[in-house]
């Protein structure tokens, strides 16, 4: 292997097993998203390495994940089965996370992505829309689309409607 | 907090819970040698077929135009029978007796085993759509209720809003079931209102004959066996398994899009030459593209699961591809 490459994904490899698990909901579907990514990116790493490793991985996973050819049907949602709640804290800001999570697995694969990149990479609409190959505009219809389906049926849950 | 910052601390939480022990570059150096084997084995296999490869593809090359290795044998049996020629031209059936001032010609597309015809001119997009496989909304509906089509129960969906939607546009969609059993849609996405979206629903089959659409932007010479016509528009066609053509009303298999982007070959990208044009495509992707010169571009792309064509296969389909100018 590449040196530089082993390098990298030590480095780097948990922090992109949570974006891809944060993207696919999943983790063995994140896990093997991946390693699909970085077995592509492999071979083309002397390239990569000298550009931004991070936003090349990033745009794959996503490009990967909302691509048409990996959907084995149009209808099919991306959380499949959401994992189980963070153990530990049973608080009700924490059922009501459990919920925005398991609400996240009801969006569009699209939808998701841009709840993930805007909300967990805290990247802007014009960074989104480069990874999505598509417009700032278009980026926020599906955000405001995402962000109403989650709203939706939370109103008696969320800490907006909680006392304070 | 609200819905935002829940959302931001939902998604923090669930990156920051412990990881179970995965040892990735294991998986990953794995999935290298794996991908390797392939391509070894396959130029193995590629090399016996050359003189038979050579009588569809003029010549493979990389970039620099160095001669490289055929990868792959054909997939296809050596007495399999390749199909076509092809030239897109569905049809409508059910031509409507109104429509919107200016709609225009129709493009009529083949969806599996549905037929749908659209009128796009600025700012109003209008279609009807015919066949066996429920369609599926365009546009997550706002709200819905219960109409009437020719006396048969509908559904209307309607929404505010919707991609690209300039003050005053509107979602309509309009789906009910034809006395045969199958499936109709009509959807708009403009100006019209409920009630013209009905009216235009209402006068489907109206008129005498059958709606075409223009000549196709391309024509394919041969289809690989067991591929038939999936998806059919002006400048798509996809070719997949009869079953996928006839359960599917998305694009499957194997699909050819005239993109109005021109193509800018990237110095990793593969060059293949066929039918006399430079096709370019990144060491085992599954899709090809060439430059038409002209701000546009030619793509063909596959789902690797359902086809699987060799190199050569490829070549000798996408030799066959006449864009029209």
């Amino acid at each position: 292997m590449h040196e530089g490459f082993e390098e990298y994904v030590r480095a780097r490899g948990d922090s992109l097993r949570r974006l891809a698990y944060l993207i696919c909901g999943d983790r063995h579907l994140g896990e093997d998203l991946l390693q699909e990514v970085l077995v592509k990116a492999y071979r083309r790493w002397p390239r990569i390495e000298a550009e931004q490793p991070d936003g090349y991985i990033r745009t794959a996973l996503v490009r990967t994940h909302v691509s048409w050819l990996r959907r084995r049907s149009s209808g099919e949602r991306p959380g499949t089965v959401p994992d189980g709640a963070v153990p530990g804290d049973f608080t009700e800001g924490q059922a009501l996370r459990d919920e925005i999570w398991s609400r996240l697995g009801g969006l569009t694969r699209t939808q998701r992505a841009v709840m993930v990149l805007r909300f967990y990479e805290d990247l802007d609409d014009h960074s989104i829309a480069e990874i999505l190959r598509c417009s700032p505009s278009t980026v926020r219809v599906h955000a405001a689309r995402a962000l109403a389906r989650l709203r939706a049926g939370l109103q008696t849950a969320t800490s907006e409607g909680a006392k304070p | 907090m609200n819905l935002e910052d829940d959302l931001r601390v939902t998604l923090l939480d669930r990156a920051a819970a412990p990881l179970p022990p995965a040892d990735l570059l294991a998986g990953v150096d794995t999935g290298v040698r794996q991908a390797r084997r392939r391509r070894m084995s396959a130029v193995a296999a590629g090399a016996v077929l050359v003189v038979a490869a050579s009588l569809t593809a003029p010549l493979i090359g990389r970039g620099s135009g160095r001669p490289a290795p055929l990868t792959g044998e054909s997939a296809a049996p050596a007495d399999a029978v390749w199909g076509g020629p092809w030239q897109a031209a569905p049809t409508f059936a059910l031509r409507p007796g109104w429509l919107p001032d200016g709609s225009g010609p129709a493009e009529i597309f083949r969806m599996g085993p549905n037929r749908l015809a659209q009128w796009d001119r600025d700012g109003l997009l209008l279609s009807a759509e015919v066949g066996p496989v429920e369609p599926a909304g365009e546009v997550e509906a706002e709200r819905e209720r219960s109409a009437a089509v020719d006396g048969r129960p509908a559904t209307v969906s309607l929404s505010d809003t919707y991609d690209g939607a300039e003050t005053g546009d509107r979602y309509v969609g309009v789906r009910w079931r034809l006395a045969d059993g199958d499936w109709a849609q009509v959807v708009s996405l403009g100006s019209l209102t409920e009630s013209e979206v009905l009216r235009f629903a209402e006068s489907l089959g109206d008129a005498e004959g059958v709606l075409t659409s223009g000549p196709a932007d391309f024509t394919v010479a041969e289809s690989p066996p067991g591929l038939v016509p999936q998806f059919e528009g002006t400048g798509t066609l996809c070719l997949a398994t009869p079953r996928q053509a006839e359960q599917h009303r998305e694009p499957h298999g194997m699909c050819v899009n005239v993109l109005d982007e021109p193509h800018t070959p990237q110095p990793e990208e593969e060059k293949l030459v066929a039918g006399g044009r430079d096709w370019y495509r990144f060491e085992d992707a599954s899709n090809v593209n060439a430059d038409l010169g002209d701000g546009r571009s030619l793509s063909v792309s596959w789902d690797p699961e359902v086809v699987t064509l060799s190199t050569p296969d490829i070549v000798r389909f996408i030799a066959g591809i006449a864009v029209r100018r």
